[in-house]
């Protein structure tokens, strides 16, 4: 029920973002896997302020590569299809929800600082895991909370209560949404990515990644995401909007196979992780 | 210039779902080959197949595949393809590039690379090569620019290809370590002198060495897999399952000897033990059965026996040569020196000690020359049929010059048959009973000499009243160069050669010659004598009708 409500609510709203047209074309070129690096360098080349950020991020410490990178194709040889559609897409939303804007109530800075702290940390426990897509699966981390900025953005006044609540009771962001809005920010994400054509995945992990069994099939990489989420507001690295802590989803912690030791170790390295990302934020003004 | 957006384009969502489709089907043929590379545990056939495979997704023109070598600490070349062997060593590639890509794991594009021939239309590209936690090397790969080979679809195939052969290396690697310490524990199993068998919980034999094939005299190793109880001897398979039940029980069981017949008359005394073996959870997987050979072992106790008896003989042998010398001597001396020459009497006794005592000495040399003809087997006997009455009668009356202390009896039937024996021989033999009888009942006493008829032998029993043997002497008294030790009680001197020889010159005879004896009682050698065999049976009575006569 709750659901209509918020589609309703939703399709009252005619400014609804859409991506840039540039991201949407890339979002679409490679979900042709016979797309070659030429055709989506062709695409990226239409927005010559978009090449120059990608290439200053592409030369940044967070990828590290040793020789400069000076075309675009370059770039998508150099780190990959997933690397630039994620820097694409990235840069897209980030444009649409600037870090410095909001009303306040809402620290938008905070906010990406979790985000990117959330994927450097979803990547991290991904490779711990075996798994080979780690640029996917930093992308799920930096997006996964993208609801809240919907939400700040376009519901400004319920949002506003909802932070009020949140701060008032000290109770957890989406318990408060709930209770005031009967929906919450991952619902309105997962509504956003759809009708954005986000990846699957990535649409998969906006929308449960407060209730991983949910995904069902797909609950491994929620999984991941649900824990560096809950880590990273363990251990503070910025701040989405609330300061409690919620439970881990014992049956996803079971899931990824996980131990106190592995966690212990994986603390030490977010820290230095996040270092070389906080490149992207730069990247994002 | 800005472009439409390409969602209501159907033209490219059609491309992008048959891409989709072809991706699927792609995916799916690549799985199955990379199943055979996975499955196969030849290097060099990995490695082609890797580099075909390769060449199938993206066509290079020419490629070097590089695997790290822990040992030299680098990469080295391990395959090529499309580059001549002597500019290999052109390729400069610059360690930060690569160590950036292995770190990414991703099929990356590379345009810094210092190589000969370079092309302006040619895409380098390396594909690393990770196992599980380590990178393995990498695919450095030149193709035309003109194809358009990065893709989506290829890097995710090289991917998939990359990571399944990175497996298929390390798979291969450990493999290779595997059947390189099976080698080199077998290597030290067949190394081992004793002879080894496992068994596993079914008994069937899982390793045996050829220690093991040899001492147990088995056809042929090829039994590895056969239960041991089809395959072995049955008296071995008894001991098998004995010591076996024992490591069971108790984890391991002590050696115990026991005497195996490898083939008819051929018997090797084996020691056996046996341990459980124990996987690293400590589940028990099988036993291990160890053989060895106490032949050897055996043969070398003998040896150093005989090495002590021959020190202990050179050294008697000389304090028997060097008293009679000496003696000689000292008299010899005195006679030059001292005697007066007119003093014949004087002279006459001390030529008579001179006398005795080179007869003591050529005794000696004797006995010396007889055991070396018997040892090196040339001591012959000529049989002729002799009375024992007259070779104890020439014994005797040796003896009887020589003592006073004892009283000889001698008890000879006058019909008993006549001996077929070497005279000489057979008086030597008498004469050196005779002897011991004496020197070993230095208080005096009886010495009697008893003869008849046993079956088809004549029995003659030379009996003293003397100090007697000891039990534990007995056994041995025959033996070369063994004296029973009496030192501390009495001066008696010997060889220890006389009843050796004794004992060989009655065997050659076909007799035999044993003992009975008790200490300070006195003691009884009785000695079995063949008769001459022309009269043997005209005479072949036995003791009782002789006694009766």
């Amino acid at each position: 029920m709750a659901y209509i409500r918020l589609e309703d609510k939703l399709s009252k709203i005619d400014d609804l973002p859409t991506l840039s047209v540039i991201a949407n074309n890339i979002m679409l070129i490679t979900q042709n896997p016979k797309s070659s690096a030429l055709e989506v360098g062709r695409a990226i080349s239409q927005d010559q302020a978009l090449v120059s950020r990608i290439l200053r991020i592409a030369n940044s410490t967070f990828y590290g590569f040793p020789q400069k990178i000076t075309t675009i194709t370059h770039a998508i040889v150099i780190l990959g299809f997933a690397n630039i559609r994620n820097l694409v897409l990235a840069a897209s939303i980030l444009d649409m929800f600037p870090t410095k804007g909001g009303d306040g109530y809402f620290d938008r800075e905070e906010f990406w600082k979790h985000s990117l702290a959330c994927g450097v940390t979803s990547k991290l426990i991904a490779k711990r895991l075996g798994l080979k897509n780690l640029e996917e699966v930093f992308i799920w981390g930096l997006l996964h909370d993208i609801g809240k900025l919907i939400l700040d953005a376009y519901f400004d006044e319920d949002f506003t209560g909802v932070i009020r609540l949140v701060k008032e009771k000290e109770i957890l962001i989406r318990d408060a949404e709930l209770q005031l809005l009967g929906f919450d920010h991952a619902e309105v994400g997962g509504i956003v990515a759809d009708k954005w054509g986000l990846p699957g995945a990535l649409t998969k992990v906006i929308r449960f990644h407060h209730n991983p069994p949910r995904a069902n099939e797909s609950m491994r990489m929620v999984a991941i995401v649900h824990l560096a989420d809950v880590l990273c507001r363990a251990i503070g690295l910025g701040n989405a909007g609330d300061s409690k802590i919620p439970c881990i989803h014992e049956g996803s912690w079971k899931l990824l196979n996980l131990n106190k030791q592995i966690v212990k170790r994986l603390f030490s390295e977010i820290e230095r992780e996040i270092m070389n990302a906080k490149a992207l934020l730069v990247f994002a003004n | 210039m800005r472009v439409a957006p390409i969602e209501e384009d159907t033209i490219f969502l059609r491309k992008t779902v048959s891409g989709l489709r072809e991706e699927v089907d792609q995916l799916t043929m690549l799985q199955d080959i990379c199943t055979q590379i996975i499955s196969n545990y030849d290097f060099d056939q990995i490695i082609n197949m890797f580099l075909d495979i390769v060449n199938e997704v993206i066509s290079y023109n020419s490629c070097i595949l590089y695997l790290y070598h822990e040992g030299l600490n680098s990469y080295r070349v391990v395959g090529f393809r499309g580059v001549s062997e002597k500019d290999l060593k052109g390729y400069e590639l610059d360690d930060e590039i690569i160590n950036w890509v292995l770190k990414e794991g991703r099929w990356t594009h590379v345009s810094f690379l210092e190589r000969p021939n370079p092309k302006d239309n040619d895409f380098a590209s390396i594909l690393p090569l990770q196992g599980a936690k380590r990178n393995l090397g990498f695919l450095l790969t030149f193709s035309d620019t003109e194809r358009n080979v990065f893709t989506q679809a290829n890097t995710k195939h090289l991917s998939f290809i990359a990571s399944q052969t990175g497996i298929a290396l390390e798979n291969q690697g450990l493999y290779s370590k595997l059947n390189h310490s099976k080698e080199y524990i077998k290597n030290i199993l067949e190394s081992i002198n004793n002879g080894i068998i496992t068994i596993d919980m079914a008994d069937r034999i899982t390793q045996i060495n050829k220690n093991a094939t040899a001492m147990l005299g088995l056809p042929s190793a090829d039994i590895i897999g056969f239960n041991y109880r089809d395959t072995l001897a049955k008296d071995l398979v008894k001991m098998i399952d004995k010591v076996k039940k024992r490591a069971l029980k108790d984890g391991f069981a002590f050696e115990t000897v026991f005497d195996y017949f490898p083939a008819k008359d051929l018997r090797i005394p084996l020691g056996i033990n046996s341990s459980v073996l124990l996987d690293d959870k400590s589940n028990r997987i099988g036993i291990i059965i160890v053989f060895r050979n106490m032949l050897a072992l055996k043969e070398l106790e003998r040896l150093r026996q005989l090495d002590e008896l021959k020190s202990e003989f050179v050294s008697n042998v000389s304090h028997e040569l060097r008293s009679p010398l000496s003696v000689i001597k000292s008299y010899v001396e005195a006679m030059l020196d001292q005697v007066d020459p007119s003093d014949y009497q004087t002279q006459r006794k001390f030529l008579t000690v001179v006398n005795n005592e080179t007869d003591r000495l050529t005794a000696l040399v004797s006995d010396l020359l007889d055991i070396s003809r018997i040892e090196s087997g040339k001591f012959e006997i000529e049989l002729s049929p002799v009375a024992l009455s007259d070779i104890v009668q020439i014994a005797v009356r040796d003896l009887e010059d020589r003592t006073d202390k004892h009283q000889v009896v001698v008890d000879i039937p006058p019909l008993l048959p006549d001996l077929s024996a070497d005279k000489d021989k057979m008086v030597q033999v008498f004469l050196n009973l005779l002897d011991n009888a004496i020197k070993f009942s230095p208080g005096g006493g009886k010495i009697s000499i008893k003869a008849g008829v046993k079956g088809k032998m004549v029995k003659c029993d030379i009996s003293d009243q003397g100090i007697g043997i000891a039990t534990r002497d007995i056994r041995r008294i025959f033996e070369k160069f063994y004296r029973v030790d009496t030192s501390d009680v009495y001066e008696i001197s010997g060889t220890g050669l006389g009843l050796s020889i004794i004992k060989h010159i009655v065997k050659s005879h076909g007799g035999k010659i044993s003992v009975r004896s008790k200490l300070g009682k006195g003691s009884t050698f009785a000695m079995l004598l063949p008769f001459d065999n022309n009269q043997g049976d005209q005479n072949g009575r036995d003791e009782n009708d002789l006694g009766r006569r």
